[in-house]
C-alpha cells in the first residue's frame, strides 16, 4: 500500500564557494571559469559523468528538463553544466540558483539515505572547495530562503483519493503552518490532473537536517495513512465512477488517434489509479511513469523526428500510446 | 504575545502602521491574519515577502549598495536573490526578514569542512586553486603570496 503512495524521495543541497559572486551575477567567462573548477573537483570523485549544456542541443536540454534530471532554471544560467552518478542517483547542477545544488533520488521513503549519500559526496566536494558558510547563518545561499542547511527533503506522493475528495486545500494550509509545503510536483500546474505532489520543508535554518526530516517523513506517513482512508471511501462511494474512468483511459490511450501533452497525463493518471486500486489489470503497469515521460514534446519530437508541429506530435503521441497499450487489457 | 483580534490564538503576525506620526502596531494569528487580508504565508517568493514587508512599514527603506558585488537592496527586493555572500552582511535589514520567515537566526546542522583539517597536499592544491583565480584576475601580487604560503607549507613552516 505504501509503495502505491510514495514514489520516491529526494534531497538536495544548496552549496557556494567563498569568494565567487552567485551565478546571477557572473559574466559568461566568469561562471565558465568557476564551472571548470568545479569540474575538477568533481572529477576526483570518480563515478561521475558531467555535461556542459553549451556542448548540447536545445532538444537534448529540454529533453533533461521533462526527465527532471535538470531544472528548467539551469537553461538560463550564463554557463550551466551538470554532472550524473554513473548509477543516476545523484545528480549535481553548477551555476544554477547556486554554484552547486546536489541531490539525490531514491525509490520510496528513503530520505535519510539519500542524505547520507548526498551528505558524504558533499564532504568529499568540500575537500576540494571552500564553500561559504558563516557559523551564524550556516551555508549562504542566493536565495535567504535556503539559507542554513541549504537542504530541501522532499517527498514524491500519489495521492489521487485525497485530490478526488477536495482534502488537498486543507491539508496545504496545515502543512504550511507548520513550515511544510505540500505542491503539485514537476511543475505541471496544480497537480490535480495527475494526482501527483511533493512535500518538503520550507524552513531550511534553525533545524538540523535529522530534525528536518523526521517532520518530513512523519508527515509523509500521516499523509499515506489519509489517502488510504480516502481510497477506501472512494471505492466503497464512487466504484462505478472510478471503475468507468479507468476504462474510458485505457480505451482513449490504447485507441486516440491524436491526443494532446495534457490529456495524454491525465488519461495517464486516471489508468494508474484504476490499476493502483486493482480496478483494471494491464501488462507492464509499473511502467506509466516512464511513458508520462515519453510522451512530452520533446521527447515525442526526438522519437519521431525533430521537425514535428503541435499537430503532428499530437498523432504521433498518440501513436506511440497505441503502440505500447494497445491489447495490454489482462480481462 | 496572543492575538490582538481573536485574544485566543499565538500572534505570529506583527504589523506597524505610521499614519500622521502615529505608530499603530497590530499583532495577528494566522487565521485573524488570513481574516483581515494581511497574511502573507502564502507569498512563497522571498522577493514578494519582502516587498510586502515594506508595504506594511516593517522595514524602512534601504538604498543600500552591496560594496562587494553592486547589488542594490532594491533588486535584492523585486528577485528574491542577493548577488554574493558579503550582502548578508551588507543589508542590515536581511537579518530581520531572515529571521521572521525561516523562523530562527541561527545555524543548527551540519558545518562545512574546517580547512585546517586538510592534508598537506589538498592544501597545496587549494592554494594553486587560488594562484590560478589570481593570475586571471591579473592579481600577480596576490598570486606571489600564495606561492609565497606554497612554499612555506612544503618548507613545514606553516
Amino acid at each position: 500500500m505504501e509503495s502505491d503512495v510514495i514514489i520516491s524521495s529526494r534531497i538536495r543541497l544548496a552549496r557556494n564557494i567563498r569568494g565567487q559572486k552567485f551565478p546571477h551575477k557572473l559574466s559568461r567567462d566568469e561562471a565558465k571559469t568557476l564551472v571548470e573548477r568545479t569540474l575538477r573537483a568533481i572529477d576526483k570523485l570518480g563515478d561521475f559523468s558531467y555535461r556542459r549544456l553549451s556542448d548540447m542541443d536545445e532538444s537534448s536540454r529540454q529533453m533533461l528538463v521533462e526527465d527532471n534530471v535538470i531544472s528548467a532554471g539551469l537553461l538560463s544560467s550564463p554557463y550551466g553544466a551538470y554532472a550524473r552518478s554513473n548509477d543516476d542517483t545523484v545528480t549535481i547542477m553548477l551555476c544554477e540558483e547556486d554554484h552547486i545544488r546536489l541531490s539525490c533520488i531514491l525509490d520510496g521513503l528513503s530520505l535519510r539515505k539519500c542524505y547520507d549519500i548526498a551528505s558524504d559526496i558533499d564532504t568529499e566536494l568540500n575537500r576540494t572547495l571552500d564553500y561559504c558558510y558563516s557559523g551564524n547563518l550556516g551555508y549562504i545561499t542566493a536565495c535567504p530562503s535556503n539559507v542554513g542547511t541549504g537542504m530541501r527533503a522532499s517527498v514524491m506522493l500519489f495521492l489521487p483519493a485525497l485530490t478526488m475528495a477536495g482534502s488537498i486545500p486543507d491539508i496545504v494550509t496545515t502543512l504550511d503552518s507548520r513550515g511544510i509545503t505540500l505542491r503539485g510536483s514537476r511543475g505541471e500546474g496544480s497537480g490535480a490532473s495527475h494526482y501527483i505532489y511533493q512535500v518538503s520543508n520550507e524552513v531550511t535554518l534553525g533545524k538540523s537536517e535529522q530534525d528536518l526530516i523526521t517532520m518530513i517523513e512523519n508527515t509523509v506517513l500521516k499523509l499515506v495513512e489519509l489517502e488510504k482512508s480516502a481510497r477506501e471511501d472512494l471505492l466503497e462511494n464512487n466504484f462505478d465512477y472510478i471503475m468507468d474512468k479507468a476504462h474510458r483511459a485505457y480505451g482513449i490511450l490504447s485507441h486516440a488517434y491524436s491526443i494532446s501533452s495534457a490529456e495524454a497525463i491525465e488519461q495517464l493518471a486516471a489508468l494508474r489509479v484504476g490499476v493502483v486500486l486493482g480496478l483494471i489489470k494491464i501488462k507492464d503497469a509499473s511502467t506509466i511513469e516512464d511513458i508520462t515521460n515519453n510522451i512530452k514534446p520533446y521527447h515525442i519530437a526526438n522519437r519521431f523526428g525533430a521537425k514535428t508541429n503541435d499537430t503532428t506530435r499530437d498523432r504521433f503521441r498518440a501513436e506511440y500510446l497505441r503502440q505500447i497499450f494497445r491489447g495490454t487489457l489482462i480481462e | 504575545m496572543y492575538c490582538d483580534k481573536c485574544g485566543i490564538r499565538p500572534a505570529t503576525f506583527h504589523s506597524k502602521t505610521n499614519i500622521n506620526g502615529k505608530v499603530t502596531e497590530t499583532h495577528l494569528c494566522e487565521e485573524c491574519a488570513a481574516n483581515s487580508g494581511a497574511l502573507l504565508s502564502t507569498m512563497k517568493e522571498f522577493g514578494e515577502i519582502l516587498s510586502a514587508d515594506h508595504e506594511y512599514g516593517l522595514l524602512d527603506p534601504v538604498q543600500d549598495v552591496c560594496r562587494y558585488c553592486g547589488t542594490s537592496f532594491d533588486e535584492f527586493r523585486s528577485s528574491g536573490l542577493v548577488g554574493c555572500e558579503h550582502c548578508y552582511d551588507e543589508f542590515s535589514d536581511l537579518i530581520d526578514v531572515i529571521r521572521r520567515n525561516q523562523g530562527a537566526d541561527y545555524h543548527v546542522g551540519k558545518a562545512a569542512l574546517d580547512r585546517s583539517t586538510l592534508t598537506k597536499d589538498e592544501r597545496i592544491e587549494e592554494l594553486r586553486e587560488k594562484i590560478n583565480q589570481a593570475v586571471d584576475r591579473e592579481d600577480y601580487e596576490e598570486a606571489a603570496k600564495l606561492k609565497k604560503q606554497i612554499e612555506n607549507i612544503r618548507n613545514g613552516e606553516d
